[in-house]
């Protein structure tokens, strides 16, 4: 268990400091919110104690802010928010192999699926470690703890605030079966806690997300598209294939391993075949709900949405692998164990190739690589003669969070709060300026150069997309710095106007 | 050990072998072909160019060589021949580029094909097997996806015919 939980440590910290690669602007607006909350006791609105973040109209799950506190308050905003999520992958790693065996915990060690997203900061890797530890709960009848996992995953992500409900149900109702039951005053607190969730979950800014979800279309397209969206998630071609954006893919690899959905399928017909299914009612029911709110998303594949499924298909490889183990006896078994693990050693060697050479090439663009360096550019200039600096939001809408977490945005310094409330469901909207740690004010607007090109004495910075040379040229303007890519690409650049 | 199971497995065997045949030929021509060169110096360049440390010798081209590429390319097209989403809603959500994807079945039916393969696989095992396992031999080898979703049809009616049995 040891070395599974060590390999699964190493494939999930590569790259988690490698800030320069990119940051995505969730993990910084959850890494700075967490910061916030640790120095003003307030986010970034200088809301107390929020129960979303606004995050500018996002309403995040607020749970990964709340417990990335620690971390982020010694590693800073970035690499704090990342090692809680590769300490939580880590330790679903452990409790998978807990539930259903060493292959199950070597799969999930290796799974590039959760590996990928646990080095990052992402809500779905809580919720899944949640999920993770709901499971090992009720296989253990340890009612008190499952319900309060789940209770905890409602708070954790998006999708689990539609799929855990149906959990507590099917906890419930495991509870029962098994014979078991709570205290009265536990039943009373879990009435209580189901009440006051309820009561917060069904307000609109906590559905903000899911509100948009199949508004122009017939039921019948409705059904077509969720039913093909929720097909998808079991179908070993999307599997493999994984998401269709570069930043939730390791590059060159399956999302999960070919053998990985064998074995996950095998153990699902051996437990059909069998009527072991009775017993692993939560889950087939975790399995078979996972997907729910990714595929009413309507959206392809998305492999943070349907983050949880690693878990029961990991603990379904699990018992595959038994069920296969089982059938050769003697030397024919040892050989298709060591087959496995030479196979599984192989991938392993290839993963950590793609993660550290092919994927900072591959999907630098996705993970908005290179904008340390710009914002770090930005600020080493000099303000005098300099009327602005206008920061380019064209090509990343949400680009604010990265200002704020590269820029040392003092935390007492809160956005101002626009609309009717804090809780109000208003149109997503950034701050129009900011105040750098170093006394500089930016201005957040989409650059349109013909026009911006009148302005004088002016900085602007933003992607090499909206300066073009020629224009630059005519206009007389005097390109300050530029950042590159791997390939010597110039990616984002900084202009003076006349 | 009975006669008809003895020429189940047998035919199973021949339909396993065949099938890794299928794929070894897929994996031959997907390591020829131009993408999968100019993917493998793509690798390459990225190993000795921007990531010095490392992978620059024997073990970066154990990992990023024109087998290595070609076996994912070839995993991922066997596993297009038992895609659901590509049997029963065009590739709908996640088509593939460059093809043209066809219906090959409706939508609608697959909660009898869902029960189905549930009851059939439950007491018509061998046959499910035996007849999936030579669908996807045709699938691999490129004979487009008829065999397959001829099984998958089979699983359709088998399903309507328990349902209107309970019934």
């Amino acid at each position: 268990m040891a070395a599974t939980l060590l390999l699964a440590l190493g494939l999930r910290l590569v790259g988690t400091r490698q800030v320069e690669n990119g940051v995505y602007v969730d993990e910084a607006a959850i890494g700075y919110n967490a910061k916030s909350l640790l120095e003003t006791g307030s986010d970034e609105y200088g809301q107390a104690g929020p129960l979303a973040l606004r995050s500018f109209g996002d309403y995040k799950s607020p749970l990964l802010s709340y417990i990335s506190i620690p971390l982020v308050s010694v590693f800073g905003e970035v690499v704090g928010v990342r090692l809680n999520s590769v300490t939580l992958g880590t330790m679903t790693v452990g409790i998978i192999y807990i539930l259903a065996g060493p292959m199950a915990g070597l799969g999930m060690a290796i799974l590039p699926w959760h590996v990928n997203l646990s080095g990052h900061g992402i809500e779905a890797v809580t919720a899944t470690f949640l999920m993770a530890v709901w499971l090992v709960a009720v296989k253990n009848k340890k009612w008190r703890t499952a319900f309060v996992a789940v209770f905890l995953s409602i708070w954790a992500y998006h999708a689990t605030k539609y799929l855990s409900p149906m959990l507590l149900l099917v906890t419930w109702w495991q509870m029962r079966h098994e014979g078991g039951h709570l205290s009265k005053g536990w039943t009373i607190l879990m009435l209580v806690a189901a009440s006051l969730t309820l009561l917060v979950m069904v307000q609109p800014f906590n559905n903000a997300r899911a509100l948009g979800v199949g508004k122009q279309e017939s039921v019948v397209s409705l059904t077509r598209n969720v039913s093909a969206a929720y097909t998808s998630y079991f179908s070993p071609g999307s599997l493999i294939s994984g998401d269709w954006q570069k930043r939730n893919n390791v590059y060159g690899v399956e999302n999960m391993w070919w053998w990985q959905i064998i074995l996950a399928y095998v153990g699902l017909i051996g437990l059909l075949k069998t009527g072991k299914w009775r017993k692993e009612i939560p889950l087939l029911s975790l399995w078979l709900l996972a997907p729910l709110p990714a595929a009413a998303a309507i959206d392809p594949f998305h492999a943070i949405r349907a983050l949880i499924m690693t878990v029961p298909w990991m603990i379904l490889v699990g018992i595959g692998w038994k069920k296969i183990t089982d059938l050769p006896a003697g030397r024919q078994g040892l050989r298709l164990k060591i087959l496995v693990i030479a196979v599984a050693c192989f991938q392993t060697f290839i993963l950590w190739e793609r993660l550290t050479v092919q994927n900072p090439v591959y999907s630098y663009q996705e993970w908005i690589g290179g904008y340390s360096q710009l914002v770090d550019q930005t600020m080493k200039l000099r303000i005098k003669g300099i009327d602005q600096v206008i920061v380019d939001t064209t090509d990343e809408p949400a680009i604010y969070s990265l200002w704020q977490v590269l820029g040392k945005v003092d935390t007492n310094k809160k956005i101002p709060l626009w609309g009717n409330g804090y809780y109000q469901v208003t149109k997503w909207k950034g701050p129009e300026s900011l105040v750098l740690g170093n006394g500089m004010e930016v201005i957040f607007k989409p650059v349109y150069w013909p026009e911006d090109q009148k302005k004088t004495n002016t900085v602007y910075v933003g992607s090499k997309k909206r300066f073009d040379a020629d224009a630059l040229k005519r206009a007389g303007a005097e390109v300050l710095f530029e950042v590159k890519d791997f390939q010597g690409n110039v990616v984002w650049m900084g202009v003076k106007t006349k | 050990m009975d006669y008809t199971r003895v020429m189940a497995k047998l035919w199973l065997g021949v339909a396993g072998s065949m099938w890794l045949l299928a794929f070894g030929f897929q994996m031959i021509v997907a390591s020829r072909q131009a993408e999968t060169v100019g993917e493998v110096h793509w690798m390459v360049d990225n190993q000795r160019i921007y990531n010095r440390k490392g992978f620059a010798g024997w073990t970066g081209r154990a990992v990023a060589n024109k087998w290595v590429v070609g076996f994912e390319t070839s995993v991922q097209k066997a596993t297009e021949t038992v895609d659901p989403n590509i049997l029963f809603y065009i590739g709908h959500p996640n088509e593939r580029g460059g093809v043209i994807e066809q219906r090959y079945l409706p939508w609608w039916l697959i909660p009898f094909w869902l029960v189905g393969a549930l009851f059939a696989g439950k007491r018509e095992s061998g046959l499910v097997l035996l007849a999936s396992a030579w669908a996807m031999v045709a699938g691999t080898a490129g004979v487009a996806m008829y065999p397959m979703a001829a099984v998958y049809g089979w699983l359709i009616v088998r399903g309507i015919g328990y349902i209107w049995q309970k019934k």
